[in-house]
């Protein structure tokens, strides 16, 4: 027997709408009930007083020395690399098996669990190289887990600029060098930026690969060579050990509050140039 | 008699299997506008583009023969094809201004020289050359507006005033007004006229008329030859080829 | 001749050579580290030895390569309707006004870290499981479900961009013809976009099976083969991580052994997404 096709029709479509409002609401959940049950705890406090009581009380200052600290080394790290990466697929060379090698590198790395990653930044930094659990380490763990992202969005950005402005700057007698850096850069970075920033927000919320880098220290971080607790490194800590629901909670919300916050920031930016060019 | 400011001596050029340019022999004279003829794939703009190297960008292009400007030999491996193009200037066929204001896109690359340190030197090199392009009276005032905010005669007027603040010897214009209204068209002919005593200009247009009227000499290339070249009046009245006059009489464009 | 420009390009090469050598290193030390251990107690006896004891010389991975497969199974079982419902009312069915919100949406949320679906499972989800089904609550249905939310987003984006890349010229051919809406979306648009849609399904495959902090904490970390979904276990993510911080000698070169066998499946699953992406 079959049934009529828009009957059919009908029962499809209120079913996958259904599924699709279960997913939306899944998600959309998740977010408020962290905020719900975390912002109460964000106080001047929480926010900005040592961690006391091996994480029962006080606050995450620590952890926000630690995330920042990490983050800036592995941006300070992968940015040169990444762009630099980008440029030379883009600018400086057609198409043939060495960009096919390098893009095959940079995907595959993007598919590395975090894991893997961590194991290998423990053995490189941690072990070989002695740099010991430190904010060094775990920074440039992350720079190789962000690499990916900063090559591709950069990538992108890059093939957006038309073409005929290097021409016209040829047909002037600029160098290439100097029509990258002058012309085609200023003209990508809003793209680049986005990347950038993208992979800022995978930074914070990394776990796995900083925990088996940069160590757990409780201690505000000072130099490179200090060990440091990350957010989210702090807030799985606590959640796994049951130390203090509120200040889980609260450090959950903060964490997710900055993400999100990050992961917007990038979006708007990517709509902006992208009206520019299209 | 006008000094040959470009020879050409059997110039070849392939882009990978394809030939563009089979031996072509031109002398070009300074002062005066050389207007290039053709169909379309005939091989005009490939021969701009030798005149200043932009061909180097093509992957697989090969070029082989003689290109002398002022006696030098520019298709010689070590020229310095940077200082070459600065020499040469072109205006594509598109305008393309580039995204900043009109005073930064007369005065970028010449900055990028760094022989107009002072703020000075700069001014006036941008007001003369929008002067020469015939584009100061109308932008004088608003010099740092956008440049893509102008119309598409200014904007090409204003790549023409680009290509003018290099200080360049020669010009090479690719169908410069293809997109243009008529009004737009005749002010860049009229601007060209008067560019060219200080200036060899060489002239791509796919409007045998406006070759007509603004051309000093003209050379018809046909699939990649040269099949006539004189002085324009005496071509256009009395051609010596049959290809000239068949093309100039519209039976084939 | 070595200009300047020749240079720069030089030193760009370098840089561009980043990540193919990250990627080199990576597997280099993981392998060496790795290797002698899985030589020395004999490749079968790793993979299939169902008993792991490193502390008494025991290095079998059967029990965490089949929760990990379990798990990852569970994740698309629970994942990939649910992603592709969602993905195609999107792609297909929604006004434009409200794709325009919601998709962007949907991949924000693919930054929420892992550390937290992690925790709200156990506060959440796992004391469900533990009142309605029995059992620890802390299990591979736990798991399979976290993982299968997690992969949402990843799954739903990129079946989108495969679904929005069919020219709209087919849908407008078959609707002309006469079909229905959802007719064109099954035998026009779905087959059309496969390629894209396994490639989806494939790459959030790859992030269930490398997922480490969420699994650690919902799936009861349990050193047995899985019976049942009620079952606690314990992948080789999970593995790695509760022992790395106080592993040493060959006990933690078998936990690099673990991270090979992980290596090598995430691997071969981005080969096939890859393949079948490039086989268009």
């Amino acid at each position: 027997m079959r049934l009529d096709p828009l009957l059919t029709e009908r029962l499809v479509k209120s079913l996958l709408w259904c599924l699709t409002g279960l997913t939306i609401f899944v998600l959309i959940f998740i977010i408020t009930f962290i905020s719900v049950k975390g912002l109460p705890q964000l106080s001047w406090t929480f926010l900005f007083h040592d961690i006391e009581d091996m994480g029962r009380s006080g606050g995450i200052l620590p952890t926000l020395v630690s995330t920042l600290y990490l983050t800036l080394i592995a941006l300070v790290v992968a940015s040169p690399l990444g762009v630099g990466s980008a440029i030379y697929l883009t600018e400086y060379t057609l198409e043939g098996w060495v960009t096919r090698l390098i893009r095959f590198g940079a995907e595959c790395l993007a598919g590395v669990p975090s894991i893997i990653l961590g194991l290998f930044g423990f053995v490189l930094f941690v072990i070989k190289l002695n740099f010991g659990w430190s904010m060094l380490s775990g920074g440039l763990s992350l720079a190789i887990m962000i690499l990916p992202t900063i090559i591709r969005t950069s990538e992108e950005a890059l093939k957006a600029v038309p073409r005929e402005y290097q021409d016209v700057c040829f047909s002037l007698g600029i160098s290439k060098w100097q029509t990258i850096t002058r012309v085609v850069l200023p003209c990508a970075l809003p793209g680049i930026m986005t990347g950038i920033v993208l992979s800022i927000g995978r930074a914070i919320g990394e776990t796995a690969v900083v925990l088996f880098t940069a160590g757990a220290s409780l201690r505000t971080p000072t130099s490179l060579f200090d060990s440091g607790r990350s957010m989210a490194v702090h807030f799985y800590i606590l959640a796994r050990e049951g130390l203090s629901m509120p200040n889980a909670y609260g450090t959950a919300a903060i964490l997710i509050i900055s993400i999100l916050l990050i992961n917007i920031t990038a979006y708007t930016l990517m709509t902006r140039f992208l009206q520019k060019y299209r | 008699m006008p000094a040959v400011k470009i020879q050409v001596r059997d110039l070849t050029f392939h882009y990978g299997p394809q030939c563009a340019i089979q031996g072509l022999n031109l002398d070009i004279y300074q002062g005066e506008i050389l207007g290039l003829m053709g169909p379309a794939k005939s091989g005009k703009t490939t021969f701009l583009r030798v005149l200043n190297r932009m061909c180097d960008l093509v992957p697989g292009a090969r070029v082989m023969g003689s290109v002398l400007l002022d006696g030098v030999e520019i298709l010689a491996p070590d020229c310095d094809v940077d200082s070459l193009r600065r020499r040469v200037g072109m205006v594509f066929a598109k305008p393309v201004p580039l995204p900043r204001s009109i005073y930064e896109n007369l005065a970028f690359a010449p900055r990028l020289q760094r022989q107009h340190q002072h703020r000075q030197e700069l001014d006036e090199l941008v007001e003369n050359s929008l002067k020469a392009a015939q584009l100061w009276e109308e932008v004088k005032d608003r010099l740092q507006d956008s440049a893509l905010k102008l119309s598409g005669g200014q904007q090409q007027r204003l790549c023409l005033a680009r290509t003018l603040a290099m200080q360049p010897e020669v010009i090479l214009l690719d169908e410069p007004t293809s997109g243009l209204d008529p009004i737009s068209t005749a002010r860049i002919e009229e601007t060209l006229t008067e560019l060219k005593k200080d200036f060899t200009i060489i002239l791509v247009s796919n409007n045998t008329k406006q070759i007509a009227r603004c051309s000093d000499k003209v050379a018809f290339l046909l699939m990649s030859r040269l099949v006539e070249y004189g002085v324009t009046p005496e071509v256009f009245m009395v051609p010596k080829q049959k290809e000239t006059d068949d093309y100039i009489s519209g039976r084939f464009g | 001749m070595l200009t300047r420009e020749k240079l720069i390009e030089k030193a760009l090469l370098l840089l561009a050579l980043s990540a193919i050598g990250s990627l080199a290193l990576i597997t280099i030390f993981i392998f060496l580290e790795g290797l002698p251990i899985i030589l020395k107690t004999g490749v079968s006896h790793f993979i299939f030895g169902a008993h792991w004891a490193p502390t008494k010389g025991h290095f079998g991975i059967l029990a965490m390569i089949l929760s990990s497969l379990y798990v990852t199974l569970g994740a698309l079982i629970f994942g990939v309707p649910l992603a592709l419902a969602c993905a195609i009312i999107l792609a297909e069915f929604a006004p434009a006004s409200l794709t325009k919100i919601l998709k962007p949406t949907i991949e924000l949320l693919a930054g929420i870290p892992s550390v937290v679906y992690g925790f709200l499972g156990v506060v959440l989800l796992v004391p469900l499981i533990r009142s309605y089904l029995g059992g620890p609550g802390l299990s591979l249905l736990a798991a399979a479900m976290i993982l299968g939310i997690m992969i949402l987003p990843t799954v739903i984006s990129i079946s989108i961009d495969a679904m929005n890349a069919v020219p709209a010229l087919y849908r407008e051919g078959s609707i002309a013809l006469g079909a229905t809406q959802w007719q064109t979306v099954r035998k026009l648009v779905l087959p059309a976009a496969r390629s894209g849609i396994i490639t989806a399904i494939i790459l959030g495959m790859g992030r269930a099976i490398g997922e480490t902090m969420a699994v650690i904490m919902v799936a009861g970390n349990a050193l047995s083969i899985p019976t049942s979904i009620l079952d606690s276990v314990r992948t080789l993510t999970a593995n790695i991580a509760l022992e790395l911080g106080y592993a040493s000698g060959a006990h933690r070169e078998a936990l690099f052994a673990t991270g090979i066998v992980l290596f090598i499946i995430i691997m071969i699953l981005n080969s096939a997404a890859t393949l079948i992406a490039g086989r268009k």
